[in-house]
């Protein structure tokens, strides 16, 4: 059985590419879409670093088939900055220090642009549990969720 | 390299689940499976991904009656209003689930087909005693959700067939139900001791007229908690009766010393989330009416 040929949106932009079909999709937006925001940290659905919006919802990226992708919307890291921009969770990332060693950041701020999408004013309760599954090795959380207030501020 | 069939209808799925037997396996949020052949733990010729079945993607409500379709995920149901309503310990039990990431994709009726002893959404079925509509191509079976669980990550699902279906009544004002997990943290931890109740109160006596009490992690299945269940039933409403059945509950399961806990732990920990469980049972009762 060889590759098939699937098509997805991925930051905007239409991707047509032949997958192995039991490749994850963090497999192929980093190796052949070279799409390397995507961190891949367990591997196991443990930590959140490989976490990307599929169809406006944060899905695990190293659980999830890349054949599921198939005419779905991706979101990575790479589409948050817009014309040159960093998104607001971004700028307010840096401006709080919620970025230690940043292997977790492209898994929060995904996770975090879920919730505003859906919650463009969350509780920080609501944050804690949107950015439960997304763990940090540096113990930042108290940052994490300050920045992410701070850009619901600014957005909301 | 596997093949992969991205299933249009059941027909489709169907099809290949008698092609590859016991070679082939369903896939709809993946959360389990991938992991399993991951770690070449389970070894697969053939994925039949059922999730472009949208027909199976639902959550109705009619007459009493709460169905739930096989791709409905732990998200959906920790969001919706019926749930939350008529079923609340289901949608304590989705929200116990993994992460927002793996309850944004992996199902409910994926977490009984994998039948894990630590599962959490099991045990509300069980305690709502919740059936499922196991169909293959020749024809469909009603299994209430607790005899699907034979043995240690079992089922007696045959290879041919898919669980399409859950369904159960919701609760009555004269019903209470709670789901409650023993856990090292509140998202990601896969838990130590599970409980799920279902209450049933005769309001005018004030006694407990029937119980449903589910536990999971300490038994090799899900499984109902018989005993403390008989304690309770046709006795009074009070501390002493809910006492008494958490200790039946302790007495009738059979707990390991593990990563979770001791299994002396554990035990007592049985005694306690099964008390919880009835007091915030009892909370939902509606008492008027």
């Amino acid at each position: 059985m060889g590759k098939i040929r699937i098509r997805f949106r991925v930051n905007g932009q239409d991707a047509e590419l032949a997958v192995d079909p039991m490749a994850t999709l963090l497999e192929v937006l980093r190796r052949q879409l070279g799409l390397t925001g995507t961190k891949k940290g367990c591997d196991a659905g443990d930590c959140g670093a490989c976490t990307v919006i599929m169809d406006g919802k944060a899905i695990l990226s190293c659980l999830t088939p890349a054949m599921q992708a198939a005419g779905r919307e991706i979101i990575t890291v790479e589409g948050l900055s817009c014309n040159g921009e960093l998104h607001p969770l971004q700028k307010a990332f840096i401006e709080c220090g919620a970025v230690q060693c940043g292997f977790c950041t492209p898994g929060m701020l995904l996770s975090a642009k879920a919730l505003l999408d859906q919650n463009p004013n969350p509780t920080r309760e609501e944050v804690r549990m949107a950015i439960s599954g997304n763990l940090c090795r540096c113990t930042g959380y108290k940052k994490v969720i300050d920045a992410v207030m701070l850009a619901s501020e600014r957005i909301g | 390299m596997g093949k992969y069939i991205l299933a249009q209808t059941l027909e489709e799925a169907f099809d290949a689940l008698t092609k590859y037997r016991d070679k082939a396996r369903v896939i709809s949020g993946g959360t389990d499976l991938l992991l399993l052949i991951k770690g070449g733990k389970v070894k697969v010729d053939c994925i039949v991904d059922i999730t472009n079945i949208t027909d199976l993607n639902y959550i109705d409500y009619d007459n009493g009656l709460i169905r739930l379709g096989a791709l409905v995920t732990h998200s959906e149901v920790e969001d919706s209003s019926i749930i939350k309503e008529k079923a609340v310990l289901l949608a304590e039990a989705s929200r116990a689930v993994g992460s927002p990431q793996i309850r944004n994709r992996g199902t409910v009726v994926g977490n009984v087909a994998n039948a894990s002893r630590a599962a959490d959404t099991p045990l509300a079925l069980i305690a709502l005693d919740a059936k499922a509509k196991v169909v293959s191509k020749k024809g469909q079976r009603i299994e209430r959700v607790e005899d699907l669980f034979v043995g240690l990550g079992k089922t007696n699902l045959k290879n041919e067939e898919l669980i399409t279906e859950l369904y159960f009544r919701g609760l009555k004002p004269e019903q209470g139900g709670s789901f409650v997990k023993l856990a090292k943290r509140r998202a990601l931890a896969i838990a130590g001791v599970n409980v799920a109740t279902v209450i049933t109160v005769d309001r005018e006596r004030s006694v407990f007229s029937n119980a449903r009490i589910a536990v999971g992690c300490i038994v090799p299945k899900p499984q109902r908690a018989k005993r403390a269940e008989e304690a309770l039933i046709g006795y009074p409403i009070s501390d002493e009766s809910i006492r008494n059945a958490s200790q039946e509950a302790a007495g009738e399961v059979s707990p390991r010393t593990g990563i979770h806990g001791s299994a002396e732990y554990k035990r007592e920990m049985t005694k306690v989330l099964v008390a919880r469980t009835i007091k915030n049972a009892l909370e939902w009762i509606k008492w008027e009416g």
